[in-house]
């Protein structure tokens, strides 16, 4: 019986129940894709973890270094499962060009600014992996480049890879691409090439510049914190670069991909909170609309717990279609998403969450809106027989009648007390509005529900595509970034580049801060600390509390000051040189580079400096790019970037993601909003055939009455929409911010930066000409209208 | 049969408020077609009460509708005064019902977002916008005359049968139309409703309005001037009662009765 019963009713009712199925299909599919991604990307980043080994607990470092004291020290600390020092040799993009044999397509790597350092493989642990996630091992002659590069450049094995070094082009053919457990990240500022080991040896002494990175691998990799301060109070250990840990690498790689997944979950649960209001709204109606049956199958005798039953399958039988449906595309659409991910990780194994993930999601969503549709269906029990029977009313008497008191006590004051004479129709439409707000709930909501879809992805993108963004970097708003690493004569390019810098009438405000390592005092005693030091006045980085630092002061990133337990106005000690200085914390600022543990102090460089950055803005008319590459040119040991570019290639992987979820958003919005707008229409009018008769019969045109449905609509719409961008602004903000602050990326408060033009004037507007196109539409319907059917409908 | 347009020996000059000439609808959704109305002419003068009857089924409530443009007549013609209504577009058909023709339904179709003298309002200023305080002036006359005006804002769920029948007859009127329509206005009223809605109704046709009324009742029907009889779409017979008197009540009721007889009513 059931089974007939709901055939029967989908078939009836086609265009509604089609409309429900699409809603309820579109949230399974994202559900599960966003399952499914998830799995996969946690899966792969695992799964190339698994077999490349990467460190535990990583520092970078230029210059000379004392190789018995990370012997020592490795003897020392029985934690310590295995080390090893890498020797790298980084040449600048610039110098590395690309042919392919037989043909005359070639180009230069120069676009890119990360470092490309040169490395052997390793035989311990951190392994490079080519495309069959093997251990690569280059021939001579041969080198293996990242996959990265291999998308960016659109790179093949066979072709040639150019080096200019300063005894002349170091010619390789590419041999494969290698995937980089701790460098696969956009996020991450170098890339590694595999050379063999006399390639290596001859292009360490041809004037690239040599770099280290010590690595760990620790028995107990939780302890890898602990183990970075431990390392860092040992004074004779080399660490004037980078120092990072496997949680942060695991962290920063899954952020990337993972942030795809994310928006996808955001965008389902939207979606699925649009789709419950909707099946709430239809089973409302159709009980209302079937009343007389209720109550015929009451009469006879059949008890309440049938007769939800004949309805709950036919809901079951939808969520389950729409569940299957949806899942079926997750996987198509899920391959498709992670296709990227997996070339620059590696596939992940096929295991029983891959199939539990998206099943576990599907099944949520099925009794998630079964359990909604059981909440409604209650309403059967209530129904009482001679109400539904002689009335056609779900409600009983008391209800009734507490209606009617309700109505009476609305309609006393005449309607038409203030009314002047304008149209009259739309004097109608407001009191329907106002006196049946509850059934008119649905619109506003889905709309506001659309505009926070719409606009959070696309604030989320243009923030981190904004030039301003760099204030999140630790970094003032500037046009040029000129960055002096470490290297022996790094005072000499210092007084040069200051000089040369100085006398360019092509640029202003020029400032120079030195990175210093200082020591603070941390659990293990004095740790390592990176420290900017230089003139902050006038700077321009927002600050979370407090200013920037003056004399005497210090400025700390929002993890560092987490990390050692300091605000505004604390004191907080460092060690300089060898001596202690008591600091004031003036200011907490957020900054996404270096793990987020930075630090700003005013004043000139007194201990160990590692190297110096340069803030300049260019003068009206002057473009950077031309300017950087001036620079790159004079000094080949600065990386010299306009602040645009460095921003937008640091950021590349997370804005891609985030383009994709606005688009995907912006999309899905559309839809949803076009679809549920006529559904919901389409049963208005349904509901409102009497109402329609009415007026039809007192004098109202077809035109008239598509006039008032059209202006009740659009003012929904326009009210919800409005509302939804009230929502993003300030709720969203917040909720976002917040999901950026858990991350741990070193944002703990995230203001956005929008596009004022695109979400909040040329995105409502799209959303208000889709209601309002499908109003039209559906309001066209009433032109064609037959009075007297309505009537005895 | 000829249905006259005036009795052939009055040299008075007789009015037509409305003709139908070969009137036919078909619906459509059924297989096959059925056809409710078979070709109807029929003339109703100026200021006459004209009551249909005829069994479940024979098309009266149809041809009402036909008439009075609510749902389009499959064939022939419709003319109230000059115009010609099944030549008119949506747009004047429908501002035509709002100035020209006035509808009491068996079912009180009323807004129940709206009390009761907004409802009868609505039509009213809908009608003549810029003179609200005219149009309430009247409406507020037109309650006091049926004795609603105590209910007048209360809510449609708080009034009785019959003062919603007789709230349907203020907002008939509200506009001053040519021709009242009316479909089985007492169907759903029990004898003392009926009573006051026929009072009304009749006071109404004294005042010189035009009435059509559809109706089932032979002692409602006993209350108009001339009634026709309606058989699977058709025309059949007529019978003129003359104008109707408090005291020829009985009479008229079994003239009509006997008459329905041979009708096999």
């Amino acid at each position: 019986m059931y089974f007939k019963y709901t055939l029967n009713d989908l078939r009836k009712n086609r265009g509604v129940n089609i409309s429900l199925l699409v809603v309820l299909a579109l949230s399974a599919f994202l559900m599960a894709s966003g399952a499914m991604v998830m799995e996969r990307t946690l899966g792969s980043v695992n799964a190339l973890f698994d077999q490349a080994k990467p460190p535990h607990f990583l520092q970078m470092h230029k210059g000379a270094y004392d190789e018995a004291a990370l012997d020592a020290f490795a003897t020392e600390h029985p934690e310590i499962d295995s080390w090893l020092i890498e020797d790298m040799v980084g040449y600048d993009s610039a110098a590395i060009a690309w042919a392919r044999p037989g043909t005359t397509e070639s180009g230069t790597l120069s676009e890119s600014l990360i470092d490309n350092l040169f490395v052997t493989q390793n035989t311990e642990f951190d392994f490079l992996l080519d495309a069959d996630s093997a251990i690569a091992q280059p021939a001579d002659g041969e080198t293996f480049v990242p996959v990265a590069y291999q998308q960016r450049f659109g790179l093949q094995t066979g072709d040639e890879l150019r080096i200019r070094t300063d005894v002349g082009i170091e010619e390789f053919v590419i041999a494969g691409f290698v995937r980089d457990s701790q460098m696969a990240s956009s996020l991450s500022s170098a890339t590694r090439f595999l050379v063999s080991d006399a390639d290596f040896e001859r292009l360490l002494t041809s004037g690239g510049s040599p770099e280290i990175i010590v690595e760990y691998r620790l028995a107990d990799p939780a302890q890898a914190n602990d183990f970075q301060a431990v390392y860092e109070s040992d004074q004779s250990l080399p660490k004037n670069g980078q120092a990072v840990t496997g949680d942060m690498i695991r962290i920063i790689n899954a952020i990337s991909d993972g942030l795809v997944a994310i928006a996808l979950m955001f965008v389902s649960l939207l979606l699925i909170s649009i789709a419950l209001l909707n099946v709430r709204f239809v089973i409302r109606g159709t009980l209302q609309d079937e009343v007389h049956q209720i109550g015929a199958m009451k009469a006879i005798g059949l008890p309440d717990s049938t007769i939800s039953g004949l309805y709950l399958s036919k809901y079951s039988a939808m969520t389950l279609i729409a569940c299957i449906i949806g899942g079926g595309l997750a996987i198509v659409a899920s391959q498709a998403l992670t296709s990227g991910m997996q070339t620059s990780y590696a596939t992940a194994p096929v295991t029983a969450l891959t199939f539990l993930a998206p099943i576990a999601a599907l099944t949520t969503v099925f009794f998630i809106v079964i359990a909604i549709c059981r909440h409604v269906l209650r309403l059967i029990n209530r129904v009482e027989v001679v109400s539904a029977l002689v009335h056609g009313s779900t409600l009983d008497e008391r209800q009734t009648a507490r209606r009617a008191k309700r109505l009476a006590r609305r309609v006393r004051r005449s309607a038409f007390a203030s009314y002047g004479g304008g149209d009259l129709g739309r004097r109608i439409s407001l009191v329907d509005l106002r006196t049946e707000a509850g059934q008119w709930v649905l619109l506003p909501l889905v709309f506001l529900l659309a505009v926070v879809l719409i606009t959070l992805p696309t604030n989320l993108l243009t923030t981190f595509q904004s030039p301003k963004f760099v204030t999140y970097m630790g970094a003032p708003e500037s046009d040029l970034r000129i960055d002096l690493q470490f290297s022996d004569d790094l005072e000499q390019v210092r007084e040069d580049a200051d000089a040369a810098l100085a006398a360019d009438s092509r640029l202003v405000q020029v400032r120079r801060f030195a990175n210093e390592l200082v020591e603070t005092r941390g659990d293990e005693g004095w740790e390592s600390m990176r420290v900017e030091v230089g003139d902050y006045s006038g700077d321009t980085i927002q600050y979370l509390r407090g200013g920037p630092p003056a004399a005497g002061e210090i400025a700390l990133s929002v993890l560092n000051a987490d990390r050692f337990g300091v605000d505004v106005d604390d004191a907080f000690t460092v060690r300089r040189d060898g001596s202690e200085v008591t600091l004031t914390v003036n200011g907490v600022y957020q900054d996404i580079t270096s793990g987020g543990q930075t630090a700003k102090m005013a004043g000139g460089a007194t201990g160990v400096v590692t190297g110096y950055l340069y803030y300049a803005t260019t003068t009206a008319g002057q473009d950077p790019t031309v300017i950087a590459s001036d620079y790159g040119d004079r000094f080949s040991a600065a990386t010299v970037v306009p602040m645009g570019e460095y921003v937008s290639q640091t950021l590349s992987y997370v804005t891609i993601a985030f383009f994709n979820a606005a688009v995907l958003a912006v999309v899905f919005a559309i839809g949803v909003a076009a679809l549920i707008t006529t559904l919901n229409l389409t049963l208005r009018l349904a509901r409102e055939k009497r109402r329609s008769g009415i007026l039809s019969a007192l004098g109202f045109s077809g035109s008239e009455l598509a006039a008032q449905l059209r202006f009740k609509a659009i003012l929904a719409v326009v009210i919800g929409t409005l509302l939804g961008v009230a929502v993003a602004a300030t709720l969203g903000e917040a909720l976002v911010g917040a999901a950026i602050s858990l991350a741990g990326l070193g944002i703990s408060s995230l203001a956005f930066i929008p596009n004022p033009l695109l979400v909040y004037v040329a995105y409502p507007l799209l959303l208000i000409v889709v209601g309002t196109i499908s109003a039209v539409t559906v309001a066209s319907r009433l032109r064609r209208g037959d009075t007297s059917a309505w009537l005895r409908a | 049969m000829t249905l006259s347009e005036a009795p052939s020996t009055a040299p008075v000059l007789v009015r037509t408020a409305l003709v139908t000439t070969a009137l036919e609808k078909s619906y459509y959704s059924t297989e096959p077609p059925t056809r409710v109305l078979n070709g109807i002419d029929l003339t109703v003068r100026q200021g006459e009460f004209l009551a249909v009857m005829g069994a479940s089924g024979s098309g009266k409530s149809t041809l009402l509708y036909c008439i009075s443009g609510m749902d389009r007549p499959t064939a022939g013609a419709v003319r109230l005064g000059d115009l010609d209504l099944t030549e008119l577009s949506d747009r004047d058909m429908s501002h035509t019902r709002l100035t020209k023709m006035g509808f009491i339904f068996q079912q009180a179709y009323f807004l129940s977002n709206f009390n009761l003298r907004d409802n009868i309002l609505l039509p009213a200023l809908k009608a003549q916008p810029k003179g609200r305080a005219e149009v309430e002036a009247r409406v507020d006359a037109l309650l006091e005359r049926f004795g609603i005006s105590h209910v007048a804002h209360h809510g449609i769920t708080q009034v009785s049968g019959g003062q919603l029948q007789r709230a349907s007859i203020c907002r008939a009127l509200a506009t001053k139309p040519a021709v009242l329509f009316a479909d089985e206005p007492t169907g759903a009223l029990n004898s003392s409703m009926t009573l006051e809605v026929m009072d009304a109704l009749t006071g109404v046709h004294r005042d010189g309005t035009t009435i059509m009324m559809v109706t089932h009742d032979p002692a409602c029907a006993a209350r108009a001037d001339r009634v026709v009889y309606l058989r699977d779409g058709l025309l059949v017979d007529e019978r003129d009662l003359g104008a109707w008197q408090l005291a020829d009540t009985s009479r008229r009721e079994d003239e009509l009765l006997s008459w329905l007889r041979d009708h096999d009513f």
